[in-house]
């Protein structure tokens, strides 16, 4: 759960208050309305002019910005793809938290999860967008982290694609009782998912 | 061996006739460099020429001050160069960084070579240090100026991927690795390629400069050896120090990554 009280930076965001305490929380908007500044707040990839951040009812500011990221996993807009196969890739996120790395029964269960045909020693050089952009969402699952940030996570993907996928997420996010913060400009699918709808305009909460 | 054949101040202001072919080359051309080749030439002239009486005047009279001090203006003006040499703009703590590694690897190395291996009693006999000193000095400055750009490129090119990896939870240190082994690669490869070519594409210049002053080849292979040797340990010292201390200074205490600007183009 998050709360944000008098956050203001530069002159994209100007926010009195906003509680997040629902399993879904959908944050809306035209480009360029501070959503994507928002997120970043939530896991201190961007630090406030002024105001607080509060996880869990703690000041942001009193955890460690390392240890808040393993517990709160943001996906960026851009799917980041790193040098390897797609096992790498699938890998990257337990190796750089230095955890134990999952079995090949997990990669693979993972990728199914986002319907994603992939063959865990394939090279990830050729994959298409929408295929990366699954492979960066099935990475960031196989963390299990408590709290998703995700970022336009169904930009790059088929309208057919994009449905299953939010679906299959929205599920796992409620059956593993964890919560999902994400940003999108798509007002129906933001009305579909969300339980909680936040709708931003100028760098402020409407 | 015979001694080395003096050259007068005539038979040397031949050599100028080069000069003169490249500055009537240019002005046949239309190139307009007449001016600058003229200042570079005057200039290369009289620095070496007081460089000449400098060591001259430094040799007949050794002295630990004095050859600390020569160590300390060369380094100075390493570090400077290196500061002109990189294309973004450092922060006072990168700089201080830059100096710090430089004249650490630095002398570590060169006085590794001096005291332990050519063993040059006393340790500031200026004959040996300031010239090897000086192109250890050289080397690293060249090594840590390629690991700069190289890491300053990569920070802000790699922007996204470093923080991916800040997102995915990895700590500054983890999320740069791949950059900073890749820095170290780029700064230390043309010395390791150079080495690879040296004595069949070309001679080494201390070696040829001892083998004209007529030194014993055998001799003076062996210098070049333990100078490539320690150059090798100079780069090598001086670059994972910035490199490692470095890495941290691209990030805030939040570990968020702090904005790369590059210099003003002149």
């Amino acid at each position: 759960m998050f709360e944000v009280r008098d956050l203001r930076f530069k002159n994209i965001l100007n926010i009195d208050k906003a509680v997040f305490n629902k399993p879904t929380v959908c944050l809306i908007g035209p480009s360029g309305c501070g959503k994507s500044t928002l997120l970043r707040m939530l896991n201190k990839m961007e630090e406030p002019d002024s105001g607080a951040v509060f996880y869990n009812e703690l000041d942001i500011r009193s955890i460690s910005a390392v240890n808040l990221r393993r517990e709160v996993t943001m996906l960026p807009q851009t799917p980041i793809v790193y040098e390897g196969n797609v096992r790498d890739n699938l890998l990257i996120g337990h190796k750089l938290q230095h955890r134990e790395l999952p079995s090949d029964d997990k990669l693979e269960e993972a990728l199914e999860q986002m319907y994603l045909k992939l063959k865990l020693d394939q090279d990830t050089a050729r994959l298409s967008g929408g295929e990366k952009q699954r492979l960066c969402l099935a990475r960031v699952i196989l963390l299990d982290s408590p709290v998703y940030l995700l970022d336009e996570p169904s930009a790059a993907l088929d309208p057919h694609n994009e449905k299953r996928i939010l679906d299959q997420i929205v599920r796992w996010i409620h059956d593993q009782n964890k919560q999902l913060i994400m940003v999108t400009h798509a007002v129906e699918l933001a009305q579909t998912y969300a339980e909680q709808l936040i709708k931003m305009d100028g760098g402020k909460i409407e | 061996m015979n001694d080395v054949i003096n050259l007068s101040i005539w038979q040397l202001s031949i050599a100028y006739v080069f000069m003169l072919i490249l500055i009537l080359i240019v002005r046949w051309r239309g190139i307009h460099r007449e001016k600058l080749i003229l200042i570079a030439s005057v200039r290369m002239t009289v620095q070496l020429m007081l460089m000449g009486w400098w060591l001259l005047y430094v040799f007949e009279n050794p002295s630990w001050w004095l050859s600390s001090l020569m160590l300390l203006i060369m380094l100075s003006f390493a570090t400077a160069n290196v500061y002109k040499r990189v294309q973004y703009l450092m922060a006072p703590r990168m700089k201080l960084l830059v100096a710090g590694s430089l004249f650490g690897g630095s002398l570590i190395s060169a006085l590794i070579f001096v005291v332990i291996i050519v063993q040059i009693r006393p340790w500031y006999e200026p004959q040996y240090l300031i010239p090897i000193s000086g192109m250890i000095v050289g080397n690293s400055m060249t090594g840590i100026t390629l690991a700069l750009n190289r890491l300053y490129g990569g920070m802000s090119e790699k922007r996204d991927l470093i923080e991916n990896s800040l997102m995915l939870g990895a700590t500054p240190r983890e999320a740069s690795k791949p950059l900073i082994n890749q820095a170290f690669d780029t700064a230390i490869l043309p010395t390791v390629n150079s080495m690879v070519g040296m004595g069949i594409i070309s001679l080494p210049g201390m070696m040829t400069g001892q083998i004209l002053s007529g030194t014993l080849p055998t001799t003076a292979i062996r210098y070049q050896i333990g100078i490539m040797l320690a150059i090798l340990g100079s780069l090598a010292l001086t670059i994972i120090t910035f490199l490692v201390i470095g890495c941290r200074l691209f990030y805030t205490g939040d570990a968020r990554l702090v904005d790369i600007k590059k210099k003003e183009q002149a």
